[in-house]
């Protein structure tokens, strides 16, 4: 039996490619771009790592809650529905069993939070309270009791209570990505590669981030909050007692606003400008308290720069593969099926070359209601449908060709089925030109998501990306919120270009033309 | 070579069908409405004599959608005003594509898209002609220069800073030069529109010398990552030729450089170029949206954004087909001067 003739081109591809210093430095840079994204959750956010603090006030007042919430509950258990009914709001639905219902959930979780802070004297009492949210009967009393003994303590007799708030809002893909990331290390040769690197190695570390991500998954601690920045406020209340506060490098939410740093340039350039510490922000060093500038709304570029890169680099990236795919395998039909599929196939590929691609990108972007589809997904496969026919083209041409070739012609004569012959034979030996073209489509679809972002018609998610930063202003005195951004989407482009150049090269069989 | 352009021009028509086709369906199928967006505001007043009542049925808007296609197509009106034929009142019987007609905006009631596009063509067609032909002669030499020079720094060193420029994000390059050469930079040229505010009062030399000033930013903005992308095919073109046989046997036989460069090498360059002119069309009015956004130039890319935004289907069906239907036609001409070039083109 003949089977597919092995692909030779891609032996010794990965030491072809890598050759050159050039090719190996934007390999690099590309792999330090995806960290900006990859690395985001961990390094940019407001809430800290580690806190041990007590916040005896704070206790106080929940602790007086408790007593509201208990007569509420005994009041509650003493009705009857007939009188709930008779007192509730106008078009109100809830019914007696659910309000008790949710006071006593209230009241759990409120019980929950006090007992690591309370002292061991007064855990006797709070345990007994605990036990009592089943027989309403005595509750109201002992929440009294309790509340009055919070009262009497003193601030520094309240515990200290241990969180890890960025912790418990990573998620687990967060952690899959970092592992995928570093995983991918393995294929970056930092000298001239001699050989390609096994793929058991790669392979291995793929599954160990998943595993990872699982095992975070499974141990991740609970609790995620909607505000960001809640931390840092609570931190700084009066009367609350910090022991201990591990905030990340770059202390600031993407989303966190401050009036009183708009517009702010690099912090770096005018470090004799007031450094305006909010909050219990550790005031480190000022200098670099916003390395790249500030939005109009006082929020840190730097950490808009890292979370955008990830909905930027997802765009870019997805946009390539379903555009490689799509281009993949309709000219994969188109070539070697020929025919009216050819026909029909090649007609569709004029149609929308002959569209300005950006208009028709644009029209779609405009005219389309995000609401159906994730919105980076939804750019993504707008970019996809209008630039698959290049992709289609060239492997079209390169299947005509190889469907001549003596060995297709073998496996024909063996009377395998076309499907087989298709995807068997012809198409990875056909895959060159799809692969490079991978590489191109990624830069070239990052520029196309920027440029609608710039025009308003990008991805709207709280999450900007690049093209939505470079594009937030227009007044040239704010350079760096316009040369951060861009920049970012040019060295990625150039990144992408540069690789996907070096991966023609190495494909090519008559390489030496194209080399320097 | 008639031959040749029979056959073009009857594979034409199916490329064109489809491109108005996949146009329309691309602005019907897409949810929303654009003359329902209002109708909640308007509240009661919908009777039978509300402008935008009669609005929708003049455009068909309640219609199935191949009515809606046919209608978009012509050459007859299935308004209610339109062709007798169908159920008008025969006040207006053609409409639609084949009746030479775009329609009108939606947005602005009898003002025909035919007039707006022709309006904003005459700013925008200029200033691509002029990019395309800047990207072209700037272009196609440095190629040819880079290609001849392969290997030696000078290639190099060229090749990186043509693949930077490939790889810039126009509207960034435009927002850049906005930074150094506006107001709060250099002020060394005009950042905004095509003439000064006072070119009436100016003399003609002087009102020219203004248009050029205005002119230079906008065209750095779309020429230089084309001007790039042009080089970088010409080489590759030019090093195809370079491996060729008949360019060994050609300095075989002992010619001189200069005439295996010209008579073998160049004459054989000029297809792929004359090709790469044709696509680069598309590609030049995509990124007028972008310049034309940014230079505050009231060009066809600044028409078509506007009309995107304001959902105006009838600005939109008519700016994507004439943009589609121009690029055809760059198409055409340019494959007829490679048949009329190569030979084998038009027997192939």
């Amino acid at each position: 039996m003949v089977e597919a003739v092995p692909v030779a081109r891609f032996e010794g591809l990965h030491a072809r490619w890598f050759a050159r210093r050039g090719v190996r430095l934007a390999a690099w840079t590309l792999w330090a771009l995806a960290g900006l994204a990859v690395l985001a959750p961990f390094v940019c956010d407001a809430r800290p790592y580690c806190v041990r603090a007590a916040e005896p006030a704070a206790l106080r007042r929940g602790a007086e809650a408790l007593v509201a919430s208990g007569a509420t509950l005994a009041r509650l258990a003493a009705q009857s529905d007939a009188e709930f009914l008779a007192q509730r709001l106008a078009g109100s639905t809830w019914t007696r069993e659910a309000a008790l219902e949710r006071e006593r959930a209230y009241l759990a979780h409120e019980l929950e939070r006090l007992a690591p802070q309370l002292p061991a004297a007064l855990q006797p009492e709070l345990a007994a309270a605990r036990s009592a949210l089943d027989e309403v009967a005595g509750l109201d009393r002992q929440l009294r009791g309790l509340a009055a003994s919070v009262a009497e303590l003193r601030d520094e007799e309240f515990l200290a209570r241990s969180e890890w708030p960025l912790f418990a809002a990573l998620e687990p893909l967060s952690v899959l990505a970092l592992g995928a990331w570093a995983a991918a290390a393995v294929l970056l040769p930092v000298r001239r590669p001699r050989r390609a690197p096994r793929a058991r190695t790669l392979w291995a570390g793929l599954a160990g981030a998943v595993l990872l991500a699982l095992a975070w998954g499974l141990v991740r601690p609970a609790g995620d909050e909607l505000d960001p920045a809640a931390w840092k406020r609570r931190l700084a209340e009066p009367g609350v007692r910090v022991e201990r506060a591990h905030f990340a490098p770059l202390p600031f939410h993407y989303a966190e606003t401050n009036s009183s740093e708009a517009w702010r340039p690099p912090t770096w350039l005018d470090s004799d400008a007031a450094v305006l510490v909010r909050y219990g922000e550790p005031a480190g060093d000022a200098a670099l308290r916003h390395p790249l500038g500030t939005d109009g709304l006082g929020r840190d570029l730097a950490a808009r720069l890292a979370h955008g890169a990830r909905t930027s680099l997802a765009v870019g990236i997805g946009a390539a593969l379903l555009l490689a795919t799509l281009g993949t395998l309709l000219g994969a039909l188109a070539g070697a099926l020929g025919g009216l599929v050819d026909l029909a196939i090649s007609r569709l590929i004029e149609v929308v070359l002959c569209f300005p691609a950006f208009f028709l990108v644009l029209a779609c972007a405009s005219l389309t209601d995000a609401r159906v589809l994730p919105p980076a997904l939804f750019v993504a496969l707008v970019i996809a449908f209008v630039g698959w026919t290049g992709v289609a083209r060239l492997v079209r041409a390169e299947c005509l060709r190889v469907r001549e070739l003596d060995f297709v012609l073998v496996a024909r004569a063996q009377g395998f089925s076309s499907a087989r012959i298709v995807f068997t034979h012809i198409l990875p030996n056909a895959l060159a030109p799809a692969l490079v073209a991978l590489s191109f489509a990624v830069g070239s679809a990052i520029l196309i998501e920027s440029a609608l972002s710039f025009l308003g018609l990008g991805v709207e998610v709280p999450v900007p990306s690049w093209g939505a930063l470079a594009s937030e202003t227009r007044n040239p005195a704010l350079w760096w919120a316009l040369v951060f951004p861009g920049a970012c989407i040019f060295a990625t482009a150039l990144c992408a270009n540069v690789l996907g150049e070096a991966l023609r090269d190495a494909l090519d069989p008559r390489a030496e033309v194209g080399r320097g | 070579m008639l031959n040749y352009l029979a056959r073009r021009l009857a594979w034409m028509v199916p490329t064109l069908l489809g491109i108005t086709l996949v146009t329309f369906l691309a602005v019907q199928l897409s949810p929303g409405d654009p003359l329902a967006a209002d109708a909640e505001h308007s509240g009661e007043q919908s009777g039978a004599a509300d402008p935008r009542t009669l609005a929708r049925a003049e455009h068909l808007l309640d219609e199935p959608l191949w009515k809606q296609y046919l209608h978009f197509l012509g050459p007859f009106d299935l308004s209610p005003r339109g062709c007798a034929w169908f159920g008008g009142d025969g006040s207006e019987p053609w409409h639609g594509l084949l009746a030479g007609d775009l329609g009108q905006e939606f947005r602005r009631p009898g003002v025909a898209v035919a007039d707006s596009i022709a309006e904003c063509l005459a700013i925008t067609a200029p200033l691509g002609l002029a990019a395309l032909v800047l990207m072209m002669v700037l272009g196609v030499p440095l190629g040819v220069w880079s290609a001849l020079r392969r290997g030696a720094w000078s290639d190099r060193s060229l090749r990186a800073v043509l693949m930077a420029l490939h790889s810039l994000p126009g509207f960034w390059l435009g927002l850049l030069f906005v930074l150094g050469c506006g107001a709060t930079g250099l002020a060394w040229l005009p950042v905004y529109g095509l003439a000064d505010l006072r070119a009436a009062e100016f003399g003609p030399a002087a009102r020219l010398f203004d248009r050029l000033q205005h002119l230079v930013l906008p065209l750095a903005t779309l020429v230089l990552p084309g001007l790039a992308y042009v080089a970088r095919q010409t080489r590759s073109a030019v090093l195809e030729v370079l491996e060729q046989d008949f360019v060994r046997a050609a300095r075989a036989r002992g010619l001189p450089e200069r005439t295996v460069l010209a008579r073998h090498v160049l004459r054989n360059v000029l297809v792929p170029c004359v090709t790469l002119t044709g696509t680069l069309l598309p590609a030049l009015l995509g990124g007028s949206v972008i310049v034309e956004t940014i230079f505050g130039i009231p060009g066809l890319g600044q028409y078509a954004l506007d009309a995107m935004l304001a959902r105006d289907y009838g600005a939109i069906l008519g700016v994507t087909t004439v943009s589609a239907v121009i690029t055809l036609c760059a198409i055409l001409v340019a494959d007829l001067a490679c048949a009329w070039i190569d030979p084998r083109i038009r027997h192939g």
